[in-house]
C-alpha cells in the first residue's frame, strides 16, 4: 500500500446560522504499515438530522474552516521526504475517523476537496466507537475533540490527545513542522508527579537526585516522539540537520538543576532526541510557546493548556496520570495510569 | 450524544474546579530549597553557557571536529564540572544579594532570577546541570535551543539583562530593546568582593543614548562642550542599559527601606570619560530626572579607565567602546561590550570599515 502525503488537520468550526447542535464526524482510514497515521475526529456542526442512537443532530448550515497551517507543514515534510527518498513509504499518513453516519461522508468529501486536502482514507463507523480500529491501523497519534475517546485510546496504548479550538491563532510556519511536548505524564510516566502531589516538592527533588541515573517509565506520547525522531533521522542522514522540516520541543515545568538531569538521561537511554529543551521551573508556559509557535503542544494539565491557548498556541490535552484526578487542592489517591 | 450532554455540563464545572485547584496547588508549591521567583516581579538575567563557564576547549572541539564529536566529548566528561567563566563571579554575587533579600523580605518575589539561555544541544545539558550543582548555583530555568538563536525567548522570560559571548546575538537583543552585552574574560584575575555586588556603567551609549557621542565624533570636542552647556537642563535620551540600572535601583531601595543603606549589597558606579565641569551637569540632571541614583560617579575627562576600575573591582563593567573594554581587561576587570551607537564604527578615534563579526 502506498501511503499518500497526508497531514494533520485541526478542524475549527464556525457557525453560520442560528440553530446548532453537535454531531461527531470522524473519518478513519487504514494506515500503511510504514506510515504515521494521524486520526482526526472532527466535531462539526452539520445540517444533517441523524437518527442514530448515539448521535443526534439537527440541520444547521456549517462552514468547516480548516486550519491549513499544520497541513502545509506536513505537506512540506512529505514533499521533502519524497525528494530525498523517492521509493520510501515512510512519511505522514492522515486518516479521518468518524463515528458519523455514512451519508455525512459526501459533505465531508466535498469539504475536503474544497480545501484541497489529500485525505484519501476515511472510516465512518456509523455510531460505533472507532477505538477498535485504531490499533488495527497501527495509529501513531489520535486527535479528537471527545476526551472519552481519547482516554480509551490512551488506555489501549495509543498516543492520543484532546484538541481545543482557539479564539485566536498565531502565525505558524508552513515550512517546518513544530511539535512541543510537556515532560511528566506526556513523554514520561506520572511517577514523579505522584511524588510531588502526595509528598511535596522537597521529596520530589530528593527522589529525582537519588534516581538521576534510573530512566523514568515512558508516557503516552513517547512513541509519537519516537516516530518523529525516525523521520528526522532520515533528514539528518542526508545532511539536512540544519534545515530539518521537523522540530521537537520539550517544555517542562521542571527545575533544571534540581530535577533536570534525570529527564535528559532518560531521553538518552531511549535513544531519543528533542531539538530544544526548556526547563521553566514553574514559570508560565504561555509566553514561551507563543515564541516557539508549535503546530501542536501536548500537556496533561488543563491550566497549562489554558495558559497556552490564551496566547494563541494550539494545545492538546493528554488525559493521563494523577494530574487528572485532583480535588480542591487535596491530592487524591494515586490512580492507575490512564484513568 | 445530546442525551448525555446535561450530565457532561454538570461534570464540566466540577472538573473545572479541579483544574483550578490543581493550578493553585502548583503555584503555591513550597520547598526548603528557594523557588525561582515569578518572571514579572523578578530581575531576570539571562546568561549563555559560555559566559557562565569556561568552555574554550570544548568550543575548539566543536569548531575543529564538528557537532557530533563535541556532544560526544561533553557526554564523556559529564561528571567533570566546567571551570568558571567571565560571568561566574557576577552570578555568584547575584546569589548573595538574593540570600540577603530573602532574609529581609521572606515572601517577596522581587529577586534576581537567573536563566541559562544557550543554543547548546540538549544532551550537553547534563554536564551543565552537574556543573551548576557542583558550584551550588541555583539556576533552575534553562532554555536549550539546539542551534536556534535564543533571543526570541528573552522577551518571553521578561529578561532585564542578557549576557553572551556572541556579539551577533547581543546585537539582536539590543535591537529588540533588551539590555545586553558581550562578555570578555579578563587577562588576569583579581580578587572580587563576595559580599557586595558591584556594577560599573559607562555613560554615553550605555546608560544614555549616543546623541552626544555623535557630536563629539563628528563635530569635535568644543562643539560638544557648547552643546552640553546649552542643553544642560534637557535630559538625555535613554540608552540600552538604563532599564537594568533601574532594576538594580529598585532592589537597592528595598535595602534602604530596611535601614541597610550603608551595608547595601548592591553598589553602582558611573565611570565616564566626560569632563565634569564642561559636560558633567547634564548627566547628573538626567539621572535625577529619571529618578535614578548611582552610588559613585567618576568623571575621567579622558583619563584611562583601567586603573580606576582596578580599584573599584566591579563584578561587571559595561562600555560601548572596544578600546575601553580592552583597557579594562588588561588590568583584570570583567568587561562587557554594549554594541550600540556610533562608537561601533570608530576605533581609537579613527573611523573603521564595519567588519563582519565572526562567532
Amino acid at each position: 500500500m502506498i501511503c499518500n502525503a497526508l497531514i494533520i488537520i485541526s478542524v475549527s468550526l464556525h457557525v453560520t446560522s442560528q440553530c446548532h447542535q453537535q454531531c461527531y464526524l470522524s473519518l478513519e482510514v487504514p494506515s500503511a504499515r510504514t506510515g504515521i497515521s494521524v486520526l482526526i475526529l472532527a466535531r462539526c456542526l452539520t445540517d444533517l438530522y441523524l437518527c442514530v442512537c448515539v448521535c443526534v443532530c439537527v440541520c444547521v448550515c456549517v462552514c468547516v474552516c480548516v486550519c491549513v497551517c499544520g497541513w502545509q507543514a506536513l505537506m512540506t515534510v512529505n514533499a521533502r521526504l519524497r525528494d530525498l527518498y523517492p521509493e520510501s513509504d515512510e512519511m505522514f499518513d492522515i486518516v479521518l475517523v468518524t463515528n458519523n453516519h455514512a451519508q455525512v461522508g459526501v459533505r465531508l468529501i466535498n469539504s475536503i476537496n474544497y480545501y484541497d486536502l489529500t485525505i484519501e482514507r476515511f472510516c465512518m463507523t456509523g455510531g460505533k466507537s472507532p477505538i477498535g480500529y485504531l490499533t488495527a491501523y497501527m495509529t501513531d497519534l489520535y486527535l479528537s475533540k471527545d476526551s472519552k475517546k481519547v482516554q480509551e485510546a490512551i488506555e489501549a496504548g495509543i498516543a492520543a490527545a484532546t484538541m481545543f479550538t482557539l479564539e485566536r491563532e498565531n502565525d505558524l510556519s508552513d515550512s517546518q513542522l513544530r511539535v512541543a511536548f510537556d515532560g511528566d505524564a506526556v513523554l514520561f510516566s506520572d511517577e514523579s508527579e505522584i511524588i510531588m502531589k502526595t509528598q511535596g516538592l522537597d521529596s520530589f527533588f530528593e527522589h529525582e537526585k537519588q534516581f538521576a541515573n534510573k530512566p523514568l517509565a515512558q508516557g503516552p506520547l513517547k512513541c509519537f516522539l519516537e516516530a518523529l525522531g525516525k523521520l528526522q533521522r532520515k533528514f539528518y542522514s542526508k545532511d539536512e540537520r540544519m534545515d530539518c522540516p521537523i522540530r521537537t520541543y520539550l517544555v517542562t515545568a521542571r527545575s533544571a538543576a534540581s530535577a533536570g538531569a534525570r529527564v535528559l538521561k532518560t531521553m538518552r537511554s531511549w535513544g531519543l532526541e528533542v531539538d530544544e529543551a526548556l526547563f521553566l521551573a514553574g514559570a508560565p508556559k504561555g509566553p514561551l510557546l507563543q515564541k516557539i509557535r508549535p503546530h501542536i503542544f501536548f500537556d496533561d494539565q488543563m491550566f497549562h493548556i489554558e495558559g497556552a491557548q490564551k496566547l494563541g498556541t494550539i494545545a492538546a490535552h493528554v488525559p493521563y496520570g494523577i494530574g487528572q484526578k485532583y480535588h480542591r487542592g487535596i491530592a487524591l489517591q494515586p490512580s492507575p495510569p490512564g484513568h | 450524544m445530546s442525551e448525555i450532554k446535561p450530565a457532561e455540563v454538570k461534570d464540566a464545572s466540577g472538573e473545572e474546579r479541579d483544574w483550578a485547584a490543581a493550578k493553585v496547588f502548583f503555584d503555591n508549591l513550597k520547598s526548603k530549597r528557594p523557588r525561582p521567583p515569578k518572571s514579572c516581579y523578578a530581575v531576570t538575567i539571562a546568561v549563555s553557557s559560555r559566559t557562565l563557564f569556561d568552555m574554550t576547549m570544548e568550543r575548539k572541539i566543536y569548531e575543529d571536529q564538528g557537532l557530533e564529536k563535541y556532544v560526544e566529548y561533553q557526554q564523556q566528561h559529564e561528571d567533570e564540572p566546567l571551570k568558571p567563566g567571565a560571568a561566574f563571579p557576577f552570578v555568584k554575587a547575584l546569589m548573595t544579594v538574593n540570600v540577603k533579600l530573602r532574609q529581609l523580605y521572606p515572601d517577596s518575589e522581587e529577586l534576581f532570577d537567573i536563566v541559562l539561555m544557550t543554543n547548546n544541544h540538549a544532551q550537553v545539558g547534563v554536564r551543565l546541570i552537574n556543573s551548576i550543582n557542583h558550584y551550588d548555583l541555583t539556576i533552575e530555568r534553562f532554555c536549550m535551543t539546539g542551534g536556534k538563536s535564543p533571543t526570541g525567548y528573552l522577551k518571553a522570560y521578561m529578561t532585564n539583562l542578557y549576557l553572551s559571548k556572541d556579539s551577533e546575538k547581543v546585537q539582536e537583543a539590543i535591537e529588540e530593546g533588551i539590555a545586553a552585552a558581550t562578555m570578555f574574560t579578563p587577562d588576569m584575575e583579581i580578587q572580587l568582593s563576595d559580599t557586595q555586588l558591584r556594577v560599573a556603567f559607562d555613560g554615553d551609549a550605555v546608560l544614555f543614548s549616543d546623541e552626544s557621542e555623535i557630536i563629539v565624533k563628528q563635530h569635535g570636542l568644543d562643539t560638544f562642550f557648547e552643546h552640553e552647556k546649552a542643553n544642560e537642563n534637557k535630559p538625555l535620551a535613554q540608552g540600552p542599559l538604563k532599564c537594568f540600572l533601574e532594576a538594580l535601583g529598585k532592589l537597592q531601595r528595598k535595602f534602604y527601606a530596611k535601614n541597610e543603606r550603608l551595608h547595601c549589597p548592591i553598589r553602582t558606579y558611573l565611570v565616564t570619560a566626560r569632563s565634569a565641569a564642561s559636560s558633567g551637569a547634564r548627566v547628573l540632571k538626567t539621572l535625577r530626572s529619571w529618578g535614578l541614583e548611582i552610588d559613585e560617579a567618576i568623571f575621567l575627562a579622558g583619563a584611562p579607565k583601567g586603573p580606576l576600575l582596578q580599584k573599584i573591582r566591579p563584578h561587571i563593567f559595561f562600555d560601548d567602546q572596544m578600546f575601553h573594554i580592552e583597557g579594562a581587561k588588561e588590568l583584570g576587570t570583567i568587561a562587557a561590550h554594549v554594541p550600540y551607537g556610533i562608537g561601533q564604527k570608530y576605533h581609537k578615534g579613527q573611523l573603521i570599515e564595519k567588519t563582519g563579526k565572526t562567532k
